[in-house]
């Protein structure tokens, strides 16, 4: 029960704790920063030059003020009040002008501003000071132009503070203001509401005339850089376009093999990722590979690794899924072989042979998932873990032989899909539960199972950015009899 | 006991939605890598821990223990962490004791098969922690 307490009561401290740190935190971020934020030097120099204009007028209105009032009231304590304002700031702004001293001599003027004419009111009284308190709403103004926010909500309590207690109080400590005739008082108003109203205008009109052409350069360097990005997308798009026309068509493939589907995803408007395929006599390639990076670099180096693929078929005359991984490993380093330094990209690459009623197949990290119709067992072909592209210590890819039955189903994936976050707790999708969803949906015929995998993608990255690009396709296979590879020997050792 | 045996160089780069925890503790020894790494620049963003093993290279003394937990790490990251854990291979072959332990989540191929690679090509000895997903949740909110 004790310990209960003790907890209730640290719990309570932490809170307060929390509390304070979220307000201290606002204060920092919020009210530390002057209206006017100066951050180039450009700026800064404004601010300065403002600051001195203010202040100098103010101390030649210190002195003329004090003059004013040692004429009408002839030598009085009085007079002492407007001179101690020109005494206090006119040397601050002297050595301002040698030692930057801004921040002192901005709270000094800020602070002398609300005082001394309170001073003047509090000596005079409320008829015949002429209302001088007027002048302390330069305070904080000057807080919000060269200090904080902070500091000026500060100066503004203190000068409203003073002004009720002017005006409650109506007090007349001095006594000087019997020697006040009407003409006096009445120049008084005159200057204590022109002066003030005059200062605050000049130092508005100057800040909103330096404000709108801020904003005026603002707008201007938004439009280019818009007009900048405008161009880029544009000049993207159209490398889109190309890559599209070099990389082979699902919507070819999907002519002969109508039981299919492809979900491409790229993260940025061209792909690293990519489906591939060729028609070689009687055999089908497909693939779907996965280009190291996204965007633009991942797309040039679909451009290498889709010719490198083709040569290894065309010009080598291999049909054997490793083999044509290995040369087309062997043509992708080539073909940064005048780079200045190792260049290790390449891609990753499932890569199936559809041959009559055998599949065989050769991954570079990537798995090749079959669903058994007559079974419904899913079985994962792994990939050998070794990239199309320049490493150390290079491992052999091997070949994968199955011979399929009608209705069969092939999945290929990149690995954009299995990592990509989201779900409640922001985690990787994972391969387990890409199986699971392909075990789970076997029933929907394979082009309703791409739906669901593209939705249930998309459901499970809502609210997370896209991590790779995702490319992932699923076929359906009515093999027929006899295949080309089953004729050679050498080939029917793989068979399982 | 020489000026240069008494500690290693401290080394912290805060975490974020894209970029690891990675700090190196003077008073454990430790070498500690958390997160995803999936920066924009990755040279820019691997460039002080890459900075840190040249102060430390110099040095001789304490062993240094390697403690990784990556979620997912983006192909050019994978470089740099790969290219990390060489350097202090070769720091291993001039006398300093190395170790390395890559943590996992039970059920993620994919990492426990890079922990493996990083064996096969950097040289070291990676002790491998396959941990459930909990576990790995709760370490992982340790950062």
């Amino acid at each position: 029960m004790r310990l209960a307490r003790v907890d209730y009561v640290t719990n309570q401290f932490s809170l307060f704790r929390k509390l304070r740190g979220t307000y201290v935190s606002w204060i920092d971020r919020e009210l530390n920063v002057p209206m006017l934020a100066s951050q180039t030097s450009e700026e800064l120099e404004t601010a300065n030059k403002l600051l001195n204009w203010v202040a100098f007028s103010c101390v030649c209105c210190g002195v003329v003020w004090a003059a004013f009032i040692h004429y009408h009231l002839g030598p009085c304590v009085t007079v002492m009040i407007p001179l101690s304002f020109s005494l206090v700031v006119g040397p601050l702004l002297v050595v301002n002008q040698f030692v930057r001293i801004g921040k002192i001599l901005a709270k000094a003027q800020s602070l002398a501003i609300i005082f001394v004419p309170w001073g003047i009111q509090l000596s005079l009284g409320g008829y015949a000071s002429g209302m001088a308190i007027i002048w302390g709403l330069l305070g904080p103004l000057c807080g919000m132009f060269f200090l904080s926010k902070r500091v000026a909500v500060r100066l503004f309590i203190i000068f409203l503070v003073n002004a009720l207690i002017a005006i409650v109080g109506d007090v007349e400590l001095s006594g000087d203001s019997r020697f006040a005739t009407d003409t006096f008082v009445r120049t008084f108003y005159a200057m204590n509401i022109t002066l003030p109203s005059l200062v605050t205008f000049v130092a508005l009109w100057y800040s909103f005339n330096k404000l709108n052409t801020n904003r005026l350069k603002v707008a201007e360097l938004l439009n280019t850089t818009e007009e900048r990005n405008k161009d880029l997308i544009e000049s993207i798009n159209y490398a889109e376009y190309l890559q599209h026309s070099i990389l082979p068509s699902y919507r070819k493939f999907r002519t002969r093999y109508a039981k299919s589907f492809l979900f491409l995803k790229p993260k940025d408007i061209v792909s690293g990722d990519f489906f591939w395929f060729k028609e070689v006599g009687d055999l089908t390639y497909f693939a779907v590979c996965d280009s190291t990076g996204h965007g633009v670099p991942g797309s040039l180096i679909s451009i290498i690794c889709n010719r490198s693929l083709c040569t290894a078929i065309d010009e080598f005359g291999l049909t054997d899924p490793g083999a044509i991984l290995e040369k087309t490993r062997e043509l992708v380093m080539d073909a940064f072989a005048n780079a200045d330094s190792k260049v290790s990209d390449g891609m990753d690459v499932a890569l199936c042979c559809l041959d009559g009623e055998m599949i065989l197949f050769a991954g570079a990290k990537h798995s090749l998932h079959l669903l058994r119709s007559d079974t419904g067992v899913l079985e994962e072909l792994k990939g050998t873990r070794q990239s199309i592209g320049y490493s150390i210590g290079g491992k052999k890819f091997t070949t994968h032989v199955r011979r399929l039955r009608p209705g069969d189903r092939l999945f290929l994936t990149t690995d954009g899909y299995l990592d990509q976050f989201g779900g409640p707790y922001g985690k990787k999708f994972k391969s387990r539960e890409f199986k699971l969803l392909i075990q789970n949906t076997k029933d929907l015929s394979v082009e309703q199972q791409g739906v669901k995998i593209t939705s249930t993608l998309e459901d499970w990255m809502s609210g997370h950015a896209q991590v790779d690009d995702i490319c992932v396709m699923g076929i359906e296979v009515y093999p027929v009899k006899g295949s080309r590879h089953s004729r050679k020997v050498v080939h029917e050792s793989l068979f399982q | 006991m020489k000026e240069d045996q008494i500690k290693l160089p401290e080394l912290r780069i805060a975490g974020t939605k894209q970029t690891p925890f990675i700090r190196f503790d003077s008073g454990s020894n430790t070498l500690e890598l958390k997160g995803r790494s999936i920066p924009e620049d990755v040279i820019g963003f691997y460039l002080p821990v890459f900075e840190w093993l040249n102060i430390i290279r110099g040095r001789s003394g304490f062993a240094i223990d390697v403690v990784i937990q990556l979620e997912y790490l983006n192909t050019h990251s994978s470089r740099a962490v790969v290219d990390i854990l060489k350097q202090l291979a070769g720091m291993m072959k001039s006398g300093r004791k190395i170790s390395v332990k890559w943590i996992c989540e039970d059920g993620d191929d994919e990492m426990i098969e890079y922990g493996v690679d990083l064996e096969r090509v950097t040289g070291l000895s990676v002790d491998m922690d396959i941990l459930p997903e909990s576990e790995y949740d709760e370490l992982m909110r340790l950062v």
